[in-house]
């Protein structure tokens, strides 16, 4: 069996006294789909970004198809990924084409060449060739993802990371995101990994679970399994109940993050 | 007594340990983004809109503030001269003093005001909406590309202005003093040229480059260190403003002492 495409052993992390991560093992094999749920703070996104670089663990390790990236040139900067966050992200200063292709118009792509890419993979997420003239100030939140993920895709990458994909948005427009989000990650056959606490997002998207609690991870599993973990914390998470071993644990210890 | 003056002590302390820390981070952001600028890749059409918005977009502040000083300079030095029959001095102390002090300092100020804040918004919003996290992931070195053609462009833009600063400045004393001072407009632009060297033009101009250097990084440092939310790029603005303006008015002291102490 090859290595994880991505794996993360007894990750740590703090911010001063307020320990976010507190060994966190996860791993998701290239091509598959991993959505990471949790309450708010819980460190979801600390754990993407540690994978990512934009934060350096305190202790653990992360591997890149096995490789400790620790001592990888580069970091996870050596891998073709794409990260749709969770506002979009997107460079006001710059029209909606320049955002999609910014990568392509810094290698050696044309300018009219990186315009068409941009063109065609807008039009994946489905958004007309009018709005890449526009500035991101004139999109609705929905567009925004939609160019945001457009952008995530534009090099073809191997990995993509979505943060809150639905956050902020209608339940019309968040059913058209994830739909959007499990073709494309089907269609391009990536490894994904997905912070989110929409549970119709992680059914629809997701075909494994790891759900984080305080720091590390109160259960993994495949999504079928979500109904069935055995688990009082996943079960009250997943049914959204306001009573629960998360509510008690929450009002007895200061907040995570 | 004792309790009230050793909890003094700890104070001063604390301030000058957080100070030197403070410094010691500007410090090594300022040489993170000036050393980018020796490395490629090189962010052309950054460094160009910067030098827009900082340099060209600055012209009408720094025109405006150095005619009416150049104006009050005249007047000012006018009313004292007076005094001990010193009125003809008034072009050559107005050009002398746009030059060294006035064009450079109040042309930084005007920026830093205008500039500082400006950068320090911008790159706060982007902090705070993801857009520099974004960078990264798009494989891009922000210092490389947000912080380095701001310093370059603001270093280069500042002299320019200070020149026209200087210009305009002299012009406003010219304007006043023709005008308001009787003033033989032939007569006084031949002291206004008779007295002024090159060196005071020249440490001007280099005092200017300093300031826009000060302006670029302070701004850019509060900026991508801001913290979360409105009021976190609200507190990165006024900081980077204050500190910008407090570090011109500190190093114009230390370069006046360099350039000109006997």
């Amino acid at each position: 069996m090859p290595p994880p495409a991505i794996q993360m052993t007894g990750v740590e992390k703090s911010f001063g006294a307020n320990r976010v991560l507190r060994g966190v093992n996860l791993s998701v094999q290239r091509g598959r789909s991993l959505a990471i749920i949790g309450g708010s703070g819980t460190g979801k996104s600390v754990a993407v970004k540690c994978i990512i670089g934009l934060v350096e663990p305190d202790a653990g390790s992360i591997f890149l198809d096995g490789k400790d990236l620790s001592r990888t040139k580069g970091g996870f900067g050596s891998a073709n990924y794409g990260m749709l966050f969770q506002g979009g992200a997107l460079f006001d200063s710059m029209p909606v084409w320049q955002n999609v292709a910014f990568r392509l118009l810094r290698g050696s792509r044309g300018k009219e060449a990186a315009l068409q890419i941009a063109i065609e993979k807008l039009a994946r997420v489905g958004l007309s060739a009018d709005v890449a003239h526009l500035y991101p100030s004139e999109l609705s939140g929905g567009m925004l993802k939609r160019a945001g993920l457009a952008r995530a895709i534009a090099t073809d990458p191997e990995i993509i990371f979505f943060d809150e994909p639905t956050t902020g948005l209608d339940p019309i427009m968040a059913s058209v995101i994830n739909e959007l989000i499990r073709g494309v990650v089907d269609e391009m056959g990536v490894t994904a990994v997905t912070i989110t606490h929409d549970m119709a997002s992680v059914r629809t998207i997701a075909h494994e679970v790891v759900m984080l609690n305080r720091g590390i991870v109160e259960w993994a599993g495949n999504v079928d399994d979500l109904g069935q973990s055995g688990n009082s914390a996943v079960e009250q998470f997943v049914n959204g109940n306001a009573e629960g071993p998360l509510t008690a644990a929450a009002s007895r210890l200061p907040p995570a993050t | 007594m004792v309790r009230f003056a050793s909890n003094i002590f700890v104070h001063v302390g604390r301030a000058f340990l957080a100070g030197c820390r403070a410094v010691g981070r500007i410090s090594v952001f300022a040489a993170e983004g000036v050393s980018h600028l020796a490395r490629p890749p090189f962010y052309f059409r950054e460094f160009y809109q910067a030098l827009l918005s900082i340099g060209f977009f600055s012209l009408p502040v720094v025109g405006l503030t150095a005619f009416f000083t150049g104006g009050a300079l005249a007047l000012q030095i006018y009313a004292g001269g007076s005094r001990f029959s010193a009125e003809s001095a008034v072009p050559s102390i107005v050009a002398i003093g746009m030059a060294r002090e006035l064009g450079p300092v109040l042309c930084g100020l005007m920026v830093a005001g205008r500039v500082a804040s400006s950068i320090a918004a911008e790159l706060g919003t982007m902090r705070v909406t993801e857009q520099i996290d974004a960078l990264v992931t798009l494989d891009t070195n922000p210092s490389k590309y947000l912080v380095a053609p701001r310093i370059a462009a603001a270093t280069l833009a500042m002299p320019v202005l200070a020149g026209i600063g200087d210009i305009v400045g002299i012009f406003g004393g010219y304007v006043v003093g023709v005008s308001r001072l009787g003033f033989n407009p032939s007569s006084y632009l031949q002291t206004t040229t008779q007295f002024l060297e090159t060196a005071d033009v020249v440490s001007g101009l280099v005092k200017a480059a300093v300031f826009g250097f000060i302006v670029a990084v302070v701004g850019c440092y509060h900026g991508m260190n801001s913290e979360r939310g409105a009021k976190g790029v609200g507190r990165a603005t006024t900081n980077a403003v204050a500190t910008s303006s407090v570090l011109i008015i500190a190093t114009n002291f230390a370069l006046t002492e360099l350039f000109f102490a006997a």
